[in-house]
C-alpha cells in the first residue's frame, strides 16, 4: 500500500517556527489585555462595594443630633489609629469578600480598609465637623497601577455642622 | 495479511496552512481580548463617574452645613446682642442686616412675621442644594429658633428643550 504523509512532510521547520514566534508575540500582548481586562473589571466592582460601604459610613454620621454620638459610633465601629487636638482617624479592616476582619485577625485576612478622619472647628452655635472617608486596598493591583503603594478605590469629603443643644 | 496504516490521510494542509491557521487563532484571540478590556474599561470608567458625583454631591453637602453654622452663630450673636430687652421686630430686623451680609444667603419676610433665609450651595457636577431656613423669634424666653424648611439636591442647569425642535412626522392627510 503506497503511504502518503502529505501533512507532514509539508509544514516545513521554518514554518512552524514563525508560527510559534507570531503565538508568543501576539500571545504575550493579549495576555496583557487580558490581564488588564480582569483587574480592571475587579478594581470597577471594587469601587462598587467600597462606595457603597463610604457611603453608608457618611450616611450614618449624618444622621446623628449630636457630635457625641457621632464619636460614639466611630470609637464602638472603628479602630482608632491616630489623634492629635482636634483631629481623629480611625480605620476599619475588610477581607476579600469585604466582610469585616474581626479584631486581632486584621493582620491575616485584610485585603481593603476603610479610613474616617474627623476634625472639629468649634464655633459659638456648636461643632463644624468635617469628614474624610477614604477606601484603599492594600495591595496594588496587578497590569494596572503598579508604581503605587496602595489604590484608592472611593473617597467623599463632607462637613456636618452639630447645634450646641441637640436639635435643630 | 495486510497491514493498515493510519497515517495514510489524503488532506493536505499545504505549505503555509498551519501559518494561516494560527493568524487565525491570533485574530480570534485579539478580538476577545480587546472586548472583554473595552468592556471592562467602561465598567471602571462608569464607577469612577458615580464617584465623581457623590464626591461633589458630599461635598456641596458640607458647604450647605458650614453656611448653616454661619447662619446659627449670626442668629445667637444677633440674639446675645439684644438680651432680655429684645423685641421680635428687633431681632428679625437685626438678624435679617447681618444675614444678608454671608454670601449667597438671602432673607425674606414672610406674612407671619417670621423671617425665611435662601442660600445654595453649588457643586462642579451640574448638581445644587437649595436650602429654605425658617428663623422665629420667641418673645417670651428671648431666643431665636431656626428650623430647616427645605433642603433640596436639584440640577444647576436644566437641558433646554425648546431649541430642539423636532420636525415629527404627522401622517398622511
Amino acid at each position: 500500500m503506497k503511504n502518503k504523509i502529505s501533512i507532514n512532510s509539508e509544514v516545513s521547520l521554518v514554518e512552524i517556527i514563525i508560527s510559534i514566534l507570531i503565538f508568543a508575540i501576539a500571545g504575550a500582548v493579549m495576555l496583557n489585555c487580558f490581564g488588564s481586562a480582569r483587574f480592571a473589571q475587579m478594581k470597577a466592582n471594587d469601587k462598587v462595594e467600597a462606595g457603597n460601604k463610604v457611603q453608608s459610613i457618611a450616611e450614618m454620621i449624618r444622621s446623628f443630633d449630636t457630635s457625641i454620638e457621632a464619636d460614639e459610633y466611630l470609637a464602638e465601629n472603628f479602630r482608632l489609629l491616630k489623634t492629635t487636638e482636634n483631629e481623629k482617624v480611625y480605620v476599619v479592616f475588610y477581607d476579600k469578600y469585604w466582610k469585616l476582619c474581626m479584631e486581632g485577625n486584621e493582620e491575616i485576612n485584610n485585603e481593603y480598609f476603610i479610613t474616617v478622619k474627623t476634625s472639629t472647628a468649634f464655633a459659638d452655635s456648636g461643632e463644624l465637623k468635617q469628614f474624610v472617608i477614604t477606601s484603599e486596598k492594600i495591595k496594588p493591583y496587578a497590569f494596572i497601577n503598579t508604581d503605587k503603594e496602595t489604590s484608592k478605590l472611593y473617597e467623599i469629603e463632607t462637613k456636618k455642622f452639630f447645634l450646641s443643644y441637640a436639635g435643630r | 495479511m495486510e497491514r493498515k496504516d493510519y497515517r495514510t490521510s489524503d488532506i493536505s494542509v499545504g505549505m503555509g496552512g498551519s501559518l494561516i491557521v494560527v493568524i487565525l487563532v491570533v485574530l480570534c484571540l485579539t478580538v476577545f481580548s480587546v472586548l472583554s478590556f473595552s468592556t471592562a474599561y467602561s465598567d471602571l470608567k462608569l464607577t469612577e463617574k458615580a464617584e465623581e458625583m457623590t464626591y461633589d454631591y458630599y461635598k456641596i453637602n458640607g458647604k450647605a452645613e458650614e453656611k448653616l453654622s454661619d447662619i446659627y452663630t449670626v442668629l445667637i450673636s444677633v440674639n446675645g446682642n439684644l438680651k432680655e430687652a429684645g423685641t421680635a421686630e428687633a431681632f428679625f430686623n437685626n438678624a435679617k442686616i447681618k444675614l444678608t451680609e454671608i454670601y449667597g444667603v438671602s432673607v425674606s419676610e414672610t406674612n407671619n412675621g417670621t423671617l425665611k433665609a435662601y442660600y445654595e450651595s453649588l457643586g462642579d457636577k451640574n448638581q445644587k442644594i437649595c436650602v429654605t431656613l425658617n428663623i422665629m423669634y420667641d418673645e417670651i424666653n428671648h431666643s431665636s429658633c431656626c428650623t430647616i424648611e427645605t433642603w433640596n439636591l436639584s440640577p444647576i442647569e436644566l437641558p433646554d428643550y425648546e431649541q430642539q425642535n423636532i420636525d415629527l412626522w404627522e401622517g398622511f392627510e
